[in-house]
């Protein structure tokens, strides 16, 4: 995708100009995707918040020194992405287990996948889930990123500072594990 | 044969893993979480305000779980370093604390040794300058106003020894707590005796004149005695001269622990056998048989008392060890 036609980093460029409408629309189109990737890396509600924040608020600080050098989406995913890490580094407990279940359970569903739908096809989501959950940290950001994001191997080895190569290994590996949980 | 090498660029498309179409569809299914309304205001008041401010955005901050405290406002949230729940910032917080109590202990030491240092310092300047050292000092640096020569070559005016005695005998009763308080003077009359010593005395009838002619210091007991001194000056013999002087004599151990600092070391100059709290023993027995001798028994026999109460090991001459023994 060329970089000089990329709409949200006109939009990203337009607020640093001091148009807060073109951040109002930068925000809602990246809100959920963002937030979807950090509640399913973290398992945290309350982190999850924390970093989202955050990852806004260092949007708005480098919005004078913003280059569009990449895709917009790309960079917002490497800026919480690293505040992951870091958090990660610090050692923060994340929740496990029947609290991650339950956490993620909570979130809203859309009427049409309420309790009349299938048991199998929640049971394949609620598999998924836990099977994405007990992925290594690494093969869970890069399938999260594939999945979620819909990103390039490049783009997620650029979020995540790996080789192009390693990033398709880790996601080969994703794949294959979640692919045989699902056919348990 | 040669291994394919991966795809590389960004204009080259990219390769779909296998089953990644199910997997994604799968994906899509799960439920969508959104971020609250809460938190997206949080952050679209951080935008504008950060617009209008031209700074640091600032974000309200709504307390996690985990954090203590209440909403944090403003805090920036992209201030780097540890969270508040992070346990090094808790051990932060606790090395803070004991580092303000070593403050407040520091201080409170401070306080104390400036308090002590005070009453130490209130202290000293009493024990240095007292009057008595400030007259020491006076006198050893002026001994010629403590001894002036013409005072030193006056003779004792020969007029109402009664009085002279009376008075002499009245500063006396006055002064043995004064005693101790003029050592320092005292010790400047022994300097300035010690310098006239080498001034050998004038005969007595050159003493009588002179004692008519030049100023005497201002004493009490120049005051007293003036009057017949004047009367006594041109007519009185000099045998008169002399028994007045003797009369003199026997007031001096009297007059010795004077106030007045020049009255000690005229005294020891004017009479060798005066009291001298310097002397050895073996003067002062010196003087004593010098007393007798001269006839000032009772003079000499009061020494004598004094000499053996001070010092009872002494031995005595045969002659003094009589006249103690004498009723």
């Amino acid at each position: 995708m060329d970089v000089a036609v990329d709409p949200d980093a006109m939009l990203m460029l337009a607020y640093a100009r001091g148009d807060v409408a073109a951040f109002e629309t930068l925000y809602a189109r990246h809100r959920g995707m963002l937030y979807r990737f950090l509640l399913r890396s973290v398992r945290d509600p309350h982190r999850t918040d924390e970093l989202f924040q955050e990852t806004w608020s260092r949007v708005i600080s480098a919005r004078a020194r913003y280059q569009p050098q990449a895709k917009f989406s790309t960079w917002l995913l490497q800026i919480a992405h690293n505040l992951m890490i870091d958090g990660l580094r610090r050692q923060r407990p994340m929740a496990e287990g029947d609290e991650a279940e339950a956490a993620l359970a909570n979130v809203a569903m859309p009427e049409h996948e309420q309790p009349d739908h299938a048991l199998s096809e929640f049971e394949r989501r609620r598999n998924l889930q836990r099977a994405i959950e007990q992925l290594p940290d690494e093969q869970r950001t890069a399938v999260l990123l594939r999945l979620e994001h819909e990103l390039s191997l490049e783009e997620i080895a650029e979020v995540t500072g790996a080789g192009r190569e390693t990033v398709k290994s880790r996601l080969r590996y994703a794949m294959n594990r979640l692919r045989e949980v699902l056919a348990e | 044969m040669t291994a394919q090498l991966p795809p590389q660029g960004p204009q080259e498309p990219d390769e779909h893993l296998p089953g990644e179409t199910e997997l994604t569809a799968l994906y899509r299914q799960l439920p969508q979480s959104e971020p609250s309304a809460a938190l997206d205001a949080a952050v679209l008041h951080a935008a504008a305000q950060a617009v209008v401010a031209g700074e640091q955005p600032v974000i309200e901050r709504r307390r996690s779980s985990r954090e203590p405290g209440n909403w944090v406002q403003p805090k920036p949230v992209s201030a780097e370093g540890p969270k508040l729940s992070d346990p090094s910032t808790a051990s932060h917080g606790r090395r803070k604390a004991g580092a303000r109590w070593l403050i407040a202990l520091s201080s409170a030491a401070t306080l104390m040794l400036a308090a002590g240092l005070a009453w130490h310092m209130r202290v000293m300047p009493s024990t240095t300058s007292t009057p008595d050292a400030a007259s020491y000092r006076a006198a050893v640096n002026s001994p010629v106003e403590v001894a002036p020569p013409a005072a030193v070559a006056a003779p004792p005016p020969p007029a109402a020894p009664a009085q002279l005695v009376t008075a002499q005998t009245a500063d006396h009763l006055v002064e043995p707590v004064a005693t101790l308080q003029q050592t320092p003077q005292m010790a400047s009359a022994k300097t300035a005796m010690k310098r006239h010593h080498a001034i050998p005395a004038p005969p007595v009838e050159e003493v009588s004149e002179t004692a008519a002619a030049a100023p005497r210091p201002v004493t009490e007991m120049t005051r007293v005695a003036q009057p017949a001194a004047e009367s006594y000056s041109s007519t009185a013999p000099v045998a008169t001269a002399s028994q007045a002087g003797r009369s003199e004599v026997a007031a001096a151990p009297m007059l010795m622990p004077s106030p007045v600092a020049p009255a000690p070391a005229i005294q020891a100059i004017e009479k060798p056998t005066a009291v001298n709290p310097s002397d050895t023993p073996a003067q002062e027995l010196g003087k004593i048989q010098q007393l007798f001798t001269q006839g000032h028994d009772d003079e000499a026999r009061q020494r004598l008392d004094a000499f053996h109460l001070a010092h009872p090991q002494w031995e005595l001459p045969a002659e003094l060890d009589a006249q103690l023994h004498k009723p």
